[in-house]
């Protein structure tokens, strides 16, 4: 818990850059006063959705193969494996057009869609963002195992130009059906649970779940997580994480993934590459402010936010990586 | 009267002087164009995968981009393909040529630069790109860091070199090519294969082309005087590329009895 008190220390012991300053007096602030009233920004976000299917992480990085995606839609076990093997959509829904459609509406806003005939599986899902959009023309096809994407079927066929579906189902039906060039596919609404049928059951990293990923990657299909501020007010329940030298372990295999590219593989200043030393910077954060970062990004220095790209746990065990890298805990390097 | 006639002597002075320098060099340079053909239909280009870096993806949101690493027109003219008169005179240039980063692409992803100019790589995205010259002779070194969008890293041109290889660390699919040269006479293929270079000096000249996928090719033409000389070249696509979008080859010896060779990235 965050008191008036360590606020007030934390702020006059580390003389440090104004940004980040700004950004604990912030989290300070709302947490001191806790009340509503106080967070209207984060009053004004989403209420996030769940990710219980996240906890598995992190995972084995998996070649993305398409191949082994075929026939997917007719094998209910593998497709349900597969489409939980996405994280970064798991929140996500997109829009997908076809024929004149496609041509003609380049931004998903409510006005181009509230006449457009849009088909959606009948689920309470896909019926909430209906609602959301107040969509006047829907067309509610009936949620089956034997045809589990329908509405892309229908889209691929003509029958219909627009329909409504998770993320994931989306990617796994564009590859199998092959429709790639008769389509284009936008992110819409705020982050949302999986499709109730979907829920339950571990992720699992498979080369068809990665090439999923990829196909949405390719459409330019946004996690859902970015079209909405971050929830400020969720993050300051977040606990520290407990330090374990083996989170750190995999926090190191994280970190090769998805941050090395920019931070380098050894997390240490680079002219070439992000301006900050991560090793250097860490001991400055709370897990809080570090969280925020990853979260929201720093667009000053170049930093694309990264929730929806990272899970909550995945950036608990990054931090714990770079604590570890910090003290010397942990040999650097790629792992 | 005086005065008239001082007016006519000084006309007749300029127009002489006119005559013995810039109307001989008009007189005896020519334009050379033409047109990139590529006969054989190329694979399709890669699809590029925005969403390695959450910033690409919100700038290209809803659309799908793919490398142009070869662009054909429909009646089978080749973009984006670097003509030079190799065997023009060589001078020094000025000013400056723009490599700009935007939407986390190169634009123009070919360029052709004269020695004495000044290669301006900008970045005009809010993320952070590396702007790498892969130079396997050494004379370009840069590797810079361009986290802020309105960033701007100056590169002196002093050497010539066809072509350098520049890409971004941070996002693979970004790969330019610059050639370096030390004349003005150059061109970039359009979008249809057509190019044209003036003001190149009459007589037999050697016009080499290089493509990022299908290398090196070369014509000598009789450029005439005065007039337009019309060069084509033909790809059939069976072409390779004499500098590789990857690493330089590097000779290595291997010590005898060695049966695993393992490689490393520098620094590992």
């Amino acid at each position: 818990m965050v008191t008036k008190s360590n606020c007030r220390e934390i702020i006059l012991r580390k003389r440090w850059l104004t940004s980040v300053t700004s950004l604990v007096l912030l989290i300070c602030v709302v947490s001191v006063l806790s009340q509503p009233a106080a967070v209207a920004a984060a009053g004004a976000s989403p209420v996030p959705a769940k990710t219980s299917g996240f906890s598995a992480l992190p995972q084995e990085a998996q070649a993305s193969d398409p191949t082994t995606c075929k026939g997917i839609l007719s094998q209910p076990a593998a497709l349900k494996n597969a489409l939980l093997g996405v994280p970064k959509y798991q929140s996500t829904y997109v829009i997908v057009l076809s024929g004149s459609a496609k041509d003609t509406i380049t931004s998903p806003t409510p006005a181009a869609l509230a006449d457009l005939p849009i088909e959606i599986i009948d689920q309470p899902e896909t019926n909430s963002i209906a609602e959301d959009l107040h969509l006047k023309n829907v067309q509610r096809v009936p949620a089956s195992e034997a045809s589990p994407a329908q509405p892309m079927v229908d889209v691929g066929s003509g029958k219909t130009q627009a329909a409504i579906l998770w993320g994931p189902l989306a990617g796994a039906a564009d590859i199998d059906l092959g429709l790639e060039d008769k389509i284009s596919m936008f992110s819409i609404d705020r982050p949302k649970d999986p499709p109730a049928i979907y829920a339950g059951g571990g992720s699992t990293a498979t080369p068809c779940a990665a090439a999923i990923a990829d196909d949405l990657d390719s459409f330019g299909v946004l996690p859902a997580e970015l079209l909405v501020p971050v929830n400020l007010r969720s993050m300051l329940n977040t606990p520290t994480p407990i330090f374990s030298m083996q989170n750190a372990e995999k926090g190191q295999v994280v970190f090769q993934q998805v941050c090395a590219r920019c931070h380098g593989p050894y997390a240490v200043h680079d002219p070439a590459l992000a301006p900050v030393d991560l090793l250097k910077s860490i001991r400055r954060f709370q897990f809080i402010g570090f969280k925020y970062i990853v979260m929201n990004g720093r667009s000053q220095k170049g930093m694309p936010p990264l929730r929806g790209t990272l899970t909550q746990d995945q950036i608990a065990l990054i931090y714990q990586y770079l604590v570890a890298r910090s003290k010397h805990l942990l040999t650097a390097g790629p792992k | 009267m005086s005065l008239q006639r001082s007016s006519i002597i000084l006309a007749s002075f300029f127009a002489c002087f006119s005559l013995f320098t810039a109307g001989p060099v008009l007189s005896q340079t020519g334009t050379i164009s033409g047109t990139i053909h590529l006969t054989a239909t190329p694979r399709p280009n890669p699809l590029i995968r925005m969403g390695a870096d959450p910033n690409c993806l919100k700038i290209n949101a809803g659309k799908r981009v793919f490398e142009e690493v070869v662009v054909r027109s429909s009646d089978g003219g080749l973009a984006n393909v670097f003509v030079h008169v190799s065997s023009a005179p060589k001078s020094s240039g000025s000013g400056s040529v723009l490599l700009d980063q935007k939407g986390c692409m190169y634009h123009p992803m070919i360029i052709a630069a004269q020695v004495g100019q000044t290669l301006e790589v900008r970045n005009d995205d809010s993320t952070l790109h590396n702007i790498h010259a892969v130079d396997p002779s050494k004379k370009y070194t840069f590797d810079q860091a361009q986290p802020s969008a309105g960033m701007v890293l100056s590169v002196p041109l002093k050497d010539p070199e066809v072509m350098l290889h520049v890409k971004c660390n941070i996002h693979p699919w970004m790969t330019g090519f610059i050639g370096i040269v030390n004349d003005p006479f150059y061109a970039i293929s359009d979008d249809t294969g057509k190019f044209t270079i003036k003001n190149v000096p009459a007589g037999k000249q050697t016009i080499e082309v290089w493509h990022e996928v299908y290398g090196p090719l070369t014509q000598t033409v009789d450029v005439k005087a005065g007039g337009s000389t019309n060069v084509d070249f033909t790809y059939t696509g069976n072409e390779h590329p004499s500098t590789s979008k990857n690493l330089p080859i590097q000779e290595i010896t291997i010590p005898a009895g060695t049966n695993t060779l393992t490689f490393a990235s520098p620094g590992q």
